[in-house]
């Protein structure tokens, strides 16, 4: 065994972990990514901020030689230099007159001459109805939105980035703002517009004047990179941009000393001081000093889910490589325990995922679509890891590492740029998350796994019809994970019952919702009275139970397509082909095996 | 006697035949064919009617072929539950987590029906500082005729019918179109004498809305009053404050298409609402409402917000919308009366038992068979 996870040891090494050495500078941004930000409601690590901002723009969370942190300080902190990194994913850029590159990434810059070049495109489209816009249309507005975004971000701190060649910056001049206005007027008033006639000190009087009223009146709404908070005290608290600080003079003695913290530290990124940064990263310590940011921070740096996903890979091809090896004992012995340790790897690991999102979001992890997926992937993991545990089959092993595949794939599909994001009103409640929402997708992954068993179980008495005990064995496991499937679908839909109850005055309102939930249960129902009466043979409850799959993902996804009811915070898009593809897929498949296995019972039985 | 003896042995055998599971082989995949039409149709028809189409009907209609709706369908399996339960049920241990799972959802379908048959859903509009002591209807409306602000005579909107006369305090009153949603146009000449808000517009029906809470019903009347300056043709609106007010023998006549209300014996009192946002953002994490409860000589203060009603005499106030009126916050409460509340409490608990107990024993006789 100790062999084994030397081996897993050796594949963790492999794992692709983004790196924090940036081109350029010598100043590493680990710790400066801890500091907190406040983003869509939440606050956050800068490093969160610097990936779910990356990714609307360039649709990854890293780039070539930066890791989106790195990014992101040499955003607000170089803003010159950043405006030709290439962050910006523009796939119709060729339609815009610029030419095609690799990867489809195009700096500031280029964004910006697609937005200087379309500006009379733009204001027609803000006029219009977002839904009669064509896709291309909809592509434009996108990278508008992108350019005034990252517009803000670089221009987050201009008012404590130095300015000249003596460090200094606009809150230097903005104490004398008045002074140089009154001096270039009376220049201007002497000497008229022409630069040609002013010496070379009121060239620079009126370069600064005018460069000083220009970072003042393009930071007019700079609130996005909200570092600061309103009231220090206060947990539940509004922040401020340093911009809105100074506009809207908000600011306190606590807040005037921390942005000269982030003064030093634009200053040290500047010189490159490796030292000085690092000092100045230490004393925000007396600021803030918040494991949460921290260990989101490396909750996002480790990506355990994408671990997961290759343990549970692998599993799987140990397994079935394990099938081929009938021939020699020893090697399929030890390809059995390799598979088996790597999936009780990926499930330690996709739990610790899960735990970490609980410590981080303060709730349940099945808050949104995308978290529900991952839980009940964990549950059917867990389940078969239980199973194959307790009956020494590799049966559990193959079906666990295949649903964490299945599942953890499709939860890529609908992870959004944030996957961390707020809750709305009617969801925030730990304690109905946590009893009806857990019921229920613990529920939809018994489900998962009686659908897997059901499809494994046709597969085998296709293949293998004479082995009459294990698949009796086969039929009653089936059987046991149909009836807890019926135990928590059918108490989480009578909790959610009872939540709607306390949130909207009634039990049961025929809500899509509501009624995808009470389809699964009458189908376990149906499929177990109909057992019972001897309508249904054993294979026809194995079908059955094989089409809990459909079911599912019916009640799951399916009823959100229909915009219909109070669970408007369910409503997804653009699955209505996926869904209906999965379903065809799934006729065609128990079908087929059905079919197989009843030609072979035929033979087999003569 | 023998005739007695043959219904008897038919009933028995009935009773047998609902008891055993095979009426569920039917009725289940029909209850799940309902449930996936009546969910699809509310899509195009609104979650109302759809509801009342295929859940809440006896017979619900497949185009021009009549089939079981969703009372009958679950009608006849609490029959053949209640039978089974009572004189089927075989009382063993080994049995003990189905009897129990059979008789929580027994329950469950009494809470039902119940809840079915007693409760009342309405809401109330409450300005901030001001004090509600009625319960509006969802759907319902009804014609008030008010005298001195208060109402003298109320039909029902919906019994309302063409060519209907009142005779108020001597003002002869005559409906000549009533429309459930309203929409106005220019007058086409086909009404004589216009009056008040019908001098510019007349009132044409237009289809139902998806959700009848948001029909904008209205009507248009004759009027024949001693004073014939005031006879003519008037158009009433809901929610629209112009109201034809017409001179009777003893005082002046206020005509209002209002939404059916049920007094309250108690008032509520909105002292502050307040929409509390995730910080920096316009998304909404609270809504709460600052109340007032006035009994009597009694008044208590009380916050009610998402997931957190107030319940009083029977009466469950929920936070459910708001809005701006006039510079003035405006909650909305969602008010229930539901006897059959309890229930589905109840009925959790023993089917959760119910299904833990099934699956052990199942677990545990499975291991046994193992050994």
């Amino acid at each position: 065994m100790k062999k084994i996870y030397f081996f897993i040891l050796i594949l963790l090494c492999f794992m692709p972990y983004p790196s924090h050495g940036s081109e350029g500078t010598k100043i590493n941004v680990g710790a400066w990514s801890s500091l907190p930000i406040l983003h869509e409601g939440r606050v956050k690590p800068l490093d969160s901020f610097a990936r779910v901002t990356l990714k609307s723009f360039a649709q990854t969370d890293s780039l070539r030689g930066l890791s989106a942190s790195e990014w992101l300080a040499l955003s607000v902190f170089d803003p010159a230099t950043a405006v030709y990194i290439p962050a910006f994913k523009i796939r119709d850029a060729e339609s815009y007159g610029l030419s095609k590159t690799k990867n489809r990434l195009y700096s500031y810059t280029d964004l910006g001459k697609i937005i200087r070049d379309n500006q009379d495109n733009i204001q027609k489209l803000i006029q219009i109805d977002e839904k009669e816009w064509a896709s291309s249309q909809f592509n434009l507005m996108s990278h508008y939105q992108h350019y005034i975004l990252y517009t803000q971000i670089l221009r987050s701190l201009t008012l404590i980035l130095p300015i000249n060649e003596e460090d200094h910056n606009f809150l230097d001049f903005k104490k004398r703002q008045k002074e140089l206005d009154q001096k270039t007027k009376s220049i201007i008033k002497n000497k008229g517009t022409d630069l040609e006639k002013y010496t070379d000190e009121e060239k620079e009087i009126a370069f600064l004047s005018y460069q000083i009223n220009v970072i003042e009146q393009s930071a007019n709404g700079n609130v996005l990179f909200r570092i600061i908070p309103e009231n220090w005290e206060q947990k539940q608290t509004n922040w401020l941009s340093p911009w809105d600080i100074i506009l809207s003079g908000k600011g306190s003695p606590k807040s005037a000393e921390y942005m000269k913290i982030w003064q030093q530290m634009a200053k040290t990124y500047h010189t490159d001081d490796v030292e000085q940064w690092s000092q100045t990263i230490e004393s925000t310590k007396t600021y803030f000093d918040n494991p949460k940011l921290r260990v989101e921070k490396y909750y996002n740096m480790l990506n355990l889910l994408h671990c997961a996903l290759i343990f549970y890979i692998f599993s799987f091809l140990f397994i079935v490589f394990s099938n081929l090896a009938n021939n020699k004992k020893r090697w399929r012995n030890n390809l059995e325990k390799i598979s088996f340790a790597l999936l009780i790897s990926g499930a330690i690991l996709q739990s610790i995922h899960i735990i970490l999102r609980i410590y981080i979001l303060e709730r349940p992890p099945v808050g949104t679509l995308y978290e529900s997926i991952l839980f009940v992937s964990l549950i059917c993991v867990l389940g078969f890891v239980y199973a194959a545990w307790k009956q020494k089959s590799k049966i559990g092993i193959l079906l666990g590492g295949l649903s964490g595949i299945l599942l953890l794939t499709t939860a890529q599909g609908f992870v959004s740029e944030d996957s961390m994001g707020t809750l709305v009103a009617v969801l925030n409640t730990n304690f109905w998350l946590g009893t009806h929402v857990l019921c229920i997708t613990i529920g939809y992954g018994t489900c998962l796994m009686a659908s897997l068993m059901a499809h494994y179980d046709l597969f085998m008495r296709w293949q293998h019809p004479e082995k009459g005990e294990a698949l009796n064995q086969s039929y009653q496991n089936l059987k046991t994970v149909v009836v807890l499937s019926l135990l928590f679908t059918t108490v989480g839909t009578i909790l959610g019952g009872i939540w709607a109850d306390q949130s909207w005055g009634r039990f049961w309102g025929w809500d899509p919702k509501e009624n995808g939930a009470l389809l699964i249960v009458l189908w376990l129902a149906w499929l177990l009275h109909s057992r019972v009466s001897q309508h249904l043979t054993k294979i026809g409850f194995i079908v059955g139970s094989a089409f809990l799959s459909v079911v599912v993902v019916l009640a799951w996804f399916g009823v959100n397509l229909l915009n219909v009811g109070l669970h408007s915070y369910g409503f997804i898009s653009g699955v209505a082909f996926a869904i209906a593809s999965f379903t065809i897929f799934e006729l065609a498949l128990i079908g087929g095996l059905w079919g197989l296995e009843n030609k072979k019972r035929t033979i087999y039985e003569n | 006697m023998r005739f007695w003896q043959k219904s008897r042995h038919n009933i028995i055998e009935l009773s047998h035949y609902l008891a055993k599971p095979h009426l569920l082989f039917y009725a289940l995949p029909w209850l799940m064919v309902l449930l996936i039409l009546g969910t699809i149709a509310q899509k195009d028809l609104g979650v109302y009617v759809a509801t009342e189409k295929y859940f809440n009907s006896f017979i619900t209609w497949m185009g021009p072929i009549p089939t079981p709706g969703g009372l009958s369908t679950i009608g006849l399996i609490f029959i053949a539950l209640t039978i089974k339960f009572i004189f089927f049920s075989p009382w063993q241990w080994k049995k003990s987590g189905t009897i129990l799972t059979h008789l929580g959802v027994l329950l469950l379908l009494i809470g039902g029906i119940i809840t079915a048959l007693t409760s009342k859903e309405g809401f109330m509009i409450i300005p901030e500082g001001q004090e509600i002591n009625k319960i509006s209807d969802y759907r319902a409306r009804v014609l008030n005729f008010y005298q001195d602000e208060q109402i003298i005579k109320t039909v029902s909107f919906r019994d309302l019918k063409i060519d209907q006369v009142f005779e108020i305090d001597n003002i002869k009153i005559k409906i000549l179109m009533t429309c459930d949603n309203c929409d106005a146009q220019a007058p086409s000449g086909q009404y004589d004498n216009l009056q008040g808000l019908a001098v510019n517009m007349e009132l044409f029906s237009i289809p139902e809305e998806k959700n009848s809470e948001v029909n904008f019903s209205g009507l248009i009347l004759s009027a024949e009053t001693g004073k014939t300056a005031q006879n003519g043709t008037y158009i009433v609106m809901e929610d629209i404050p112009k109201n034809p007010i017409l001179k009777g023998d003893s005082g002046n006549i206020e005509i209002k298409l209002e939404r059916a209300k049920t007094p309250l014996v108690f008032g509520i009192h909105l002292k502050d609402f307040r929409k509390i946002d995730y910080p920096g953002t316009n998304k909404a994490r609270e809504f709460e409402s600052d109340l007032l409860v006035q009994d009597g000589d009694l008044e208590w203060p009380v916050t009610i917000s998402m997931n957190q009603p107030l319940r009083y005499k029977g009466y469950t106030f929920y936070q459910s919308s708001f809005d701006t009126r006039e510079d003035k916050e405006v909650t909305v409460l969602n008010v229930v009366e539901n006897k059959g509340r309890i229930f589905p409490y109840i009925s959790t608990l023993i089917i959760f038992a119910g299904l833990l107990l099934h699956s052990i024993i199942r677990l545990q006789s499975y291991k046994d068979k193992a050994i």
